[in-house]
């Protein structure tokens, strides 16, 4: 038997330990998760589906600097599977879950250099992005049910002292339904950039750890708040609140953003600071797109609600971004948990609304 | 009738905020590099793969957010333009971006690209009032509010707004100009000053350091940064952009103390890199202070500035080119008096005194107070042949103005007279007010009043009309003005010399060539009297030791 040159793509076939074969690799682009780094496969065991996730260490070896390359993906890979575990163990219900790891080796001598590992996690029915399949928006208790979603499983990781950070359509990810009552079941995935408050973590030092398209708009001209609450669990928040757009209009806010900013405005033309002019300016446009793109698509019923939400979550000051209630608080809180409820009442007043309008 | 351009001085101008992000005024005093973060042209590979798998509107929607990064937006667009020719989802909002990626103008068209600024503004209201509904903490959306409510004569709501606009950003210096700007329209200059004054910025910030200078002089008060101002612009490594307001302030404020060469040195500062309001005052300003305007920034800026162009066609006598450039002043301005005194008076010499009319009361709906316009009204009615209009336009008129706007209400009463064939009272009115502007030296104010009078008797048979008529063109070469001329135009006048001849001007700099170091070298100060662009001789560097 040969080994292959990067053992994590040639995994189709193989059998873990703890039960579950892999049975059909996934194209690039196209996995569960959107994880940055590793190959993703369709597992089975016992007529259960499993997503996992293989990462191997060889490329890391072929790096001109192979100690860094190595250490850097160990401490990633670690890193993640450790942040996928804690949240199992503290029972986050809206964060996708892991259910194995464990490492294989296809190399007939045992090289520890071939060893892969194996992330199993529960499998979705694909992401966000496969679920807007029309030209027109989709049913409004559907949008805000998703959203209600996204919310509570980042409110769940933010009361756990950790920020996603890399919040993005294909990382929410549609699980079957088991309720009949329920329209949507969303879970956050791709934990592999997460920020903690209670460890050091690879990422912690990056300018932005996530995907660097959905990042906040502070982000654009380099400034990083100093807090927590403002670096961390604010960019959270507007990556929630680019997905109020993303539902209702197949666009996600940031490029929408960038287009509306006057030419001299543009990260890559401003010389100065994030400072109240920026802002402003910034206000501005996230006031008009509001108005001609969000509401347009949102029922008068609604209206109301939806926009503010998405005001209150794509605020450009860091400082002020958040439920306008919870940042009077002590401690100034950016309070995900309150959209939370907010998406929750309005999923369902939606649904009555939908259903009065068949009946 | 008054004359057309009122006095003018280089206090902050409140444009609709679309317009003014796009001038130097909101730029940062000082600068830091950016490092520009290059976008994931590799995430884009996958991104595009898997919309190929899975043609959704929502794998589109992913492939957009590249357009961020304008490295990557050639391949969106490519993306986007595929999915359109194929009929594959798209939806409104996907369009309205791409076609924004592909034009680099905004996703939400602009106030100002709509042309909906147009008296009498309901649309451009009804907008905002929808706009500030959703987002009440849309600071600019309130400064344009304001202004449209001051320009239809509502100024407790234009304050509130304004108000409003500073709560929310309290150091915002369009914010803080535009409030200062808005009490000067509102008469509350003591209270314009202060706002600014008071401010904890107005000691560093360069464009709050010139509107404290240029308010202060409307208030009648001492500067109180004038020194320090003075001393920054002297030392100061701020970009000229952000200086030339500043600049202006201090030449104006030089000129006013009769400090020529300051004044000079100031404007020449000022004009490095203008901006409008700069250039229409230094348009103003250089009849006394002989600097040329050619220099090519300065001709870009006139090219774009409504009032600097309509200043500029206003002296050629281009009457249709005068007529466009006050339209865009005004829609620029919806709120400020001068391009709608300018267009009354445009009218009015024009002999359309029906148009003349419309942004009269245009003009008294944003200020019923405003003495000019009702100054302006009294004459269009009578010129109407609207008698009784017009003689309780010149009531009101009297008990609200002062003194100095008697004797025009003296020459509408005179052309009252003209028409009732009263000559003789006709005769002694419009004397009365000529003697008057004679007698305060403004003599091209009495040879525009004579104007008026040669074609009130001329449309009315004056028995000595003709008399009048060459007592009016004898004044009116020499004191022209433009007023004076148009309306000797329309009775037969082509004689006139220009006003518009300027005294020898300086150059802001001269460029110097030195042959022997083959050196262009810009000079350190103005030229002389109409001096050269490019002087040859030895370079004031020559022989410097390289440090």
């Amino acid at each position: 038997m040969t080994v292959p040159d990067y053992p994590a793509h040639h995994l189709v076939g193989t059998q873990l330990k703890c039960g579950w074969r892999l049975v059909q690799k996934l194209s690039p682009g196209a996995d569960a998760t959107g994880g940055h780094f590793g190959v993703g496969y369709i597992a089975e065991h016992q007529g259960r589906k499993a997503f996992v996730k293989a990462i191997d260490f060889v490329a890391a070896l072929r790096h001109a600097d192979p100690l860094q390359q190595l250490a850097a993906l160990t401490s990633h890979a670690t890193f993640e599977r450790d942040a996928l575990a804690y949240c199992g163990e503290h029972r986050l219900s809206k964060i996708v879950k892991l259910v194995a790891h464990e490492y294989v080796n296809l190399d007939p001598s045992s090289n520890p250099l071939y060893q892969v590992s194996c992330l199993v996690l529960e499998f979705g029915e694909g992401d966000l992005r496969g679920k807007l399949t029309h030209s027109t928006a989709p049913p409004c208790s559907w949008a805000l049910s998703v959203l209600r979603d996204v919310a509570l499983a980042i409110s769940q990781l933010h009361k756990k002292g950790i920020a996603h950070q890399d919040i993005k359509p294909s990382n929410v990810i549609s699980m079957p339904l088991r309720g009949t009552h329920d329209v949507a079941d969303m879970r956050l995935g791709d934990l592999g950039r997460v920020v903690r408050k209670d460890r050091e973590g690879p990422f912690d030092t990056f300018a932005w750890p996530g995907d660097l398209h959905y990042r906040p708009p502070e982000r654009w001209y380099n400034h990083r708040p100093a807090d927590w609450q403002n670096e961390r669990e604010a960019s959270d928040a507007f990556m929630l609140g680019s997905l109020i757009f993303f539902v209702f209009t197949g666009t996600p806010f940031q490029p929408l953003l960038a287009a509306q900013i006057p030419v001299s405005f543009r990260p890559e033309n401003w010389q100065g600071t994030y400072d109240e002019m920026v802002i402003e300016v910034l206000r501005d446009a996230q006031g008009k797109l509001v108005r001609e793109c969000l509401t347009l698509a949102l029922p008068r019923e609604l209206r109301d609600g939806v926009t503010a939400a998405a005001l209150e979550l794509t605020e450009p000051d860091p400082t002020k971004r958040g439920d306008r209630r919870a940042r009077q608080t002590v401690g100034r809180l950016v309070g995900v948990d309150r959209f939370h409820q907010r998406f929750r009442e309005l999923a369902l007043r939606a649904s009555i609304l939908e259903r009065r309008r068949i009946q | 009738m008054k004359s057309a351009l009122p006095r003018r001085r280089l206090i902050p101008r409140w444009r609709p905020i679309s317009k003014t992000l796009r001038t130097s005024e909101p730029a940062p005093a000082s600068t830091q590099p950016q490092i520009s973060v290059p976008g994931d042209a590799a995430l884009l590979d996958q991104s595009i793969i898997a919309w190929r798998a899975n043609h959704s509107a929502g794998y589109l929607g992913d492939i957009l957010a590249f357009g961020l990064h304008a490295e990557l937006i050639p391949r969106v667009l490519d993306v986007a333009h595929q999915a359109k020719a194929a009929g594959l989802p798209i939806t409104p909002v996907q369009l309205a971006l791409v076609e924004a990626l592909q034009s680099e103008q905004p996703v939400v068209a602009r106030d100002s690209d709509a042309q909906s600024g147009k008296f009498p503004f309901q649309r451009r209201i009804r907008e905002l009032r929808q706009l500030l509904r959703i987002a009440p903490g849309s600071t600019f959306a309130l400064l344009d509010y304001a202004q449209l409510q001051a320009a239809i004569g509502r100024p407790d709501i234009a304050r509130r707004a304004l108000n409003s606009a500073r709560t929310l950003a309290p150091n915002n210096r369009i914010v803080l100009r535009t409030t200062a700007r808005f009490l000067v329209h509102t008469g509350d200059v003591d209270a314009a000053h202060a706002i600014i004054r008071r401010h904890a910025g107005a000691a560093t910030d360069p464009w709050l350091l010139a509107s404290e200078i240029a308010l202060s002089d409307v208030a009648g008060k001492p500067s109180a940064f004038l020194a320090r101002s003075r001393r920054l612009l002297a030392g100061s490594r701020i970009a000229p952009a952000t200086l030339t307001e500043l600049a202006g302030a201090i030449a104006s404020a030089e000129l006013g103390a009769g400090q020529i060469k300051a004044a000079r040195a100031a404007l020449r500062l000022a004009l490095r890199q203008p901006n409008d309001n700069v250039v229409a005052q230094a348009q103003v300003e250089r009849k006394h202070l002989g600097i040329a305007l050619d220099e090519p920034k300065t001709r870009s800026v006139i090219e774009t500035s409504a009032e600097a162009q309509l200043s500029d066609a206003w002296d050629a006598l281009d009457i249709d080119r005068a007529e466009q450039w006050a339209l865009a002043w005004h829609d620029e301005e919806p709120f400020s008096s001068r391009p709608i005194q300018f267009l009354t008076s445009l009218y009015s010499l024009r002999g359309d005194f029906s148009e003349a009319r419309h942004w009269v009361m245009a003009g008294i709906l944003a200020d019923p107070k405003d003495s000019g316009m009702l100054v302006n009204l009294a004459f269009v009615e009578a010129a109407l042949d609207r008698r009784e209009e017009a003689e309780r336009a010149v009531r009101r008129a009297a008990s609200i103005t002062g003194e100095w706007q008697a004797p025009f209400l003296s020459a509408t009463r005179g052309l009252l007279a003209m028409k009732a064939n009263a000559l003789e009272e006709a005769d002694s009115l419009y004397r009365a007010a000529h003697a008057y502007f004679l007698r305060v030296q403004r003599p091209e104010v009495a040879a525009l009043c004579l104007a008026n009078y040669a074609r009130a008797a001329l449309a009315h048979s004056h028995p000595r009309a003709n008399e009048i008529l060459t007592e009016a063109r004898d004044a009116a070469r020499r004191n022209p003005t433009p007023d004076s001329r148009l309306i000797l135009g329309t009775l037969g006048e082509t004689q006139l010399t220009s006003d518009s001849a300027l005294p020898a001007e300086r150059r802001p700099a001269q460029w110097i060539f030195d042959p022997q170091a083959n050196t262009l070298t810009k000079s350190g100060g103005p030229s002389l009297k109409e001096g050269m662009v490019i002087l040859t001789g030895r370079s004031p560097h020559h022989g410097q030791k390289k440090k």
